[in-house]
């Protein structure tokens, strides 16, 4: 179901629905749209004609399959113009150039670190893209990124970041200075609800929960199809849940929360660091101990690997117990690069949170791979460069949660 | 609505049963009853039923006219009203309640969650007023969460959002007893009978009203004050019960508990105000502060908390207001099916 466009007037919501239509069923005819859509083919004809002249659809022939006049072929032309998406996560900064109907045509991925800096590696990711535009010969027309922290709302600045150490970074104003499209900048887990809404496992749900654990923690709650962003932007900010006695009372230090100090990639990697040092035999002994190697190990049953995991699942669903039994959602997202490797131990999550449970959620790990936040992030940029752009499902679903600023 | 017709808000929770007439959006009469007692030997339907009619007739003038009835229940009601999960203090599940009343008075029934129905009433005239974002907290027997989401109840994808008495507590085992129920130590949460899962307590078994008196009460040499009138509901955080130095811990152990029920509701949605209501807040205004700076300890990004201004009436007056609201779609319904049966006629 295409939901109604706020404010938006009764021509505008067919001019949605129109470009919708030719994106979905690219190429089309005037004809199939009006059937399809129960419009009039006068008033289809006028907003293809409009759509037309914006470039955003072309004539491509004339098709006789059907034996009667030929009909004119019409295209959605997603090669006007192209997006960047970047996430800029605390360990790898995934940048990406996309065509108007969403379609990835380049990507990169390096470590965000390997600068020494993570602004400096984002504007280097967002010009390597830009190359490949002007390559292409394609205008960018916006860029979206995603950042692990918190944006303040009225001032662009990063207060909460500190895998990229972002402070009081005013990331708005630097990259206002540094590039010259239009940009929108919004926190990393929002982008990848915004993903699961539109490609992901959060489609056609009203009420979804996506629960990021990887090198930090995070949640973006999505309730009656609109994302939560909270009085500070910081609905969602799991890291921050208190999930453990002798955590109450505890400082929170260097912007860890208490949460992610334990359900995190780096929190089991020190679990387990801990555990071997202690003497206690394992095959972690034999390599690094990342997060990687102790839900490989626990995989394999090792002992130590796996008494990591299971405090991991235990933490774990505290969390999401807390999540549904406030917010009530249909549907558990498991993000993340600790998150995703979860699929294994569903049955054992579910065990911990369904009990006592009213309503409990259904628990999933991510059909997205390490991509939500980078196709979140084009959909963001699809929504900026021109509303009409963006699928509609989206821009019903979401009002624009990010921080946007202009090249200035 | 004729400006004279009145509703009947019903509020039912584990303690004590409340009816009352509301005319003109004033509480004009009310009955007040020990849950236990109505719930009988018949059950709380009849027994409300009852009640409801015993008190219309005492009313001058007698058998006013009754154009809704709203009823706020302490249990997970989903979208039609129907009960969820029966609770064991006597709130039947299913649809036994509304039928009961809409049998019996022959009016529009609305049935939900008594802290949805505090959430509405502090957000449309109470502490809440003109937030887009709020968490009411019921604080009485059982603890309830109502959310206020853009200016509107959230209900969550099954109805059941708002159970924060759920939250689960890390607590370690002491002895196993009957019926699921374990003796638990959840530290600075204090001591508890637990059926939550093996590990935890679920917070409102360790710092909701019941749990609280419950600990009061194992206490010997500790009278409970308020115990001795049935369906009176204890008073243990009173000022003068935290001057008791037998009783204080229980204060304190409130105080940490509803802070991290508190912390929980701000990490997740970042609301701008949390109002408290219910019989143990309103005792309980004394440690205000002292749970606002322990929230502050333990979030970065921590709401206002304060008192509801409607006092221990927020869900009657919740009840009213969702009375008088499904009243006014089904006036709308009826509008509408008239209408559209006119313009059938006018095209023949």
């Amino acid at each position: 179901m295409v939901r109604p466009v706020r404010h938006a007037t009764m021509l505008e919501v067919n001019e949605f629905l129109v470009l919708d239509y030719v994106r979905e069923h690219d190429p089309t005819s005037r004809t199939e749209i009006a059937r399809d859509l129960g419009l009039s083919p006068a008033s289809v004809g006028r907003i293809v004609s409009r759509l037309r002249q914006d470039g955003l659809v072309a004539d491509v022939g004339a098709s006789r399959s059907s034996g009667g006049r030929p009909r004119a072929i019409i295209s959605y032309r997603r090669d006007a113009g192209a997006v960047v998406a970047v996430d800029l996560g605390g360990t790898r900064c995934h940048s990406a150039l996309a065509d108007l109907s969403g379609a990835v045509l380049a990507e990169d991925v390096r470590l965000t670190h390997s600068t020494g800096d993570a602004f400096t590696t984002l504007v280097e990711a967002i010009e390597l893209m830009q190359r490949e535009a002007q390559r292409r010969r394609v205008p960018v027309v916006a860029l979206a990124v995603g950042v692990p922290g918190i944006l303040d709302p009225q001032d662009g600045i990063a207060r909460d970041a500190p895998y990229l150490v972002w402070d009081g970074f005013p990331v708005v104003d630097r990259l206002g200075a540094a590039i010259g499209i239009p940009f929108v900048v919004d926190n990393d887990v929002n982008l990848a609800a915004l993903a699961h809404a539109w490609r992901g496992d959060g489609r056609r749900i009203d009420h979804f929960v996506t629960l990021s654990v990887g090198t930090g923690t995070g949640a973006a709650v999505v309730s009656d199809g609109r994302l939560l962003q909270g009085r500070h932007n910081a609905a969602g900010e799991l890291g921050y849940l208190v999930v453990r006695r002798e955590l109450l009372g505890r400082p929170i230090t260097a912007g860890l929360g208490a949460f992610e100090a334990f359900a995190s990639g780096p929190g089991i990697a020190a679990r387990a660091r801990a555990l071997v040092a202690d003497g206690q035999p394992s095959s972690l002994t034999d390599g690094e101990i990342t997060p990687e190697a102790v839900l490989a190990a626990a995989g394999e049953g090792d002992a130590i690997a796996s008494a990591v995991v299971e405090e991991l699942l235990d933490d774990l669903a505290m969390g999401i117990v807390a999540v549904a039994c406030t917010v009530d959602p249909e549907l558990v997202i498991l993000e993340g690069g600790v998150g995703r490797s979860l699929g294994p131990y569903l049955d054992a999550l579910v065990a911990r949170v369904a009990p006592g449970l009213p309503a409990p959620p259904r628990i999933v790990t991510s059909s997205l791979g390490s991509d939500a936040t980078v196709i979140g992030a084009i959909a963001a940029a699809l929504e900026l460069a021109r509303r009409r752009t963006a699928p509609a499902a989206v821009l019903g679903a979401f009002a624009m949660s990010g921080v946007a600023g202009h090249a200035g | 609505m004729p400006a004279e017709s009145a509703t009947l808000a019903i509020d039912v929770g584990a303690t004590r049963t409340r009816v009352v007439l509301v005319r003109a959006g004033v509480i004009a009469e009310r009955a007040e009853r020990p849950t236990p007692d109505l719930v009988g030997t018949a059950g709380l339907a009849s027994g409300l039923v009852e009640e409801a009619r015993r008190l219309l007739a005492q009313t001058s003038p007698a058998n006013p006219v009754v154009a809704a009835v709203g009823v706020s229940l302490a249990a997970a009601v989903d979208e039609s009203g129907d009960v969820m999960q029966e609770r064991d203090f006597g709130i039947p599940a299913g649809a036994a309640l509304r039928e009961a009343l809409t049998t019996a008075f022959e009016v529009p029934v609305a049935v939900n969650n008594d802290a949805n129905l505090a959430a509405l009433a502090e957000h449309a005239v109470g502490a809440a007023r003109g937030h887009e974002s709020a968490a009411v907290i019921t604080l009485g027997s059982n603890i309830g969460l109502g959310l206020i989401v853009r200016g509107e109840v959230h209900r969550g994808a099954h109805g059941v959002a708002g159970e924060a008495g759920l939250l689960l507590v890390p607590a370690v085992s002491k002895d196993e007893r009957g019926n699921g129920r374990r003796l638990v130590d959840a530290g600075r949460f204090g001591r508890a009978e637990s059926a939550a899962p093996e590990g935890y307590a679920w917070i409102e078994e360790l710092v909701g009203g019941r749990a609280l008196a419950t600990a009061a009460r194992r206490q010997a040499s500790v009278q409970v004050p308020g115990e001795s009138t049935n369906g009176t509901f204890p008073r243990i955080l009173t000022r003068e019960a935290f001057a008791d130095p037998a009783l204080r811990p229980l204060g304190e152990r409130a105080v940490e508990g509803w802070a991290l029920i508190i912390a929980t509701i701000a990490v997740l949605l970042d609301v701008e105000i949390v109002v408290l209501t219910g019989n143990l807040a309103a005792d309980a205004a004394h440690l205000l502060n002292s749970l606002r700076r322990r929230v502050a300890e333990l979030v970065a990004t921590s709401p206002e908390v304060v008192l509801g201004s409607l006092g221990p009436d927020a869900e009657l007056i919740g009840a009213d207001l969702f009375a008088r609201a499904a009243l006014a779609r089904a006036a709308d319904r009826y509008a509408r099916a008239g209408l559209s049966a006119q313009s059938t006629g006018e095209r023949r």
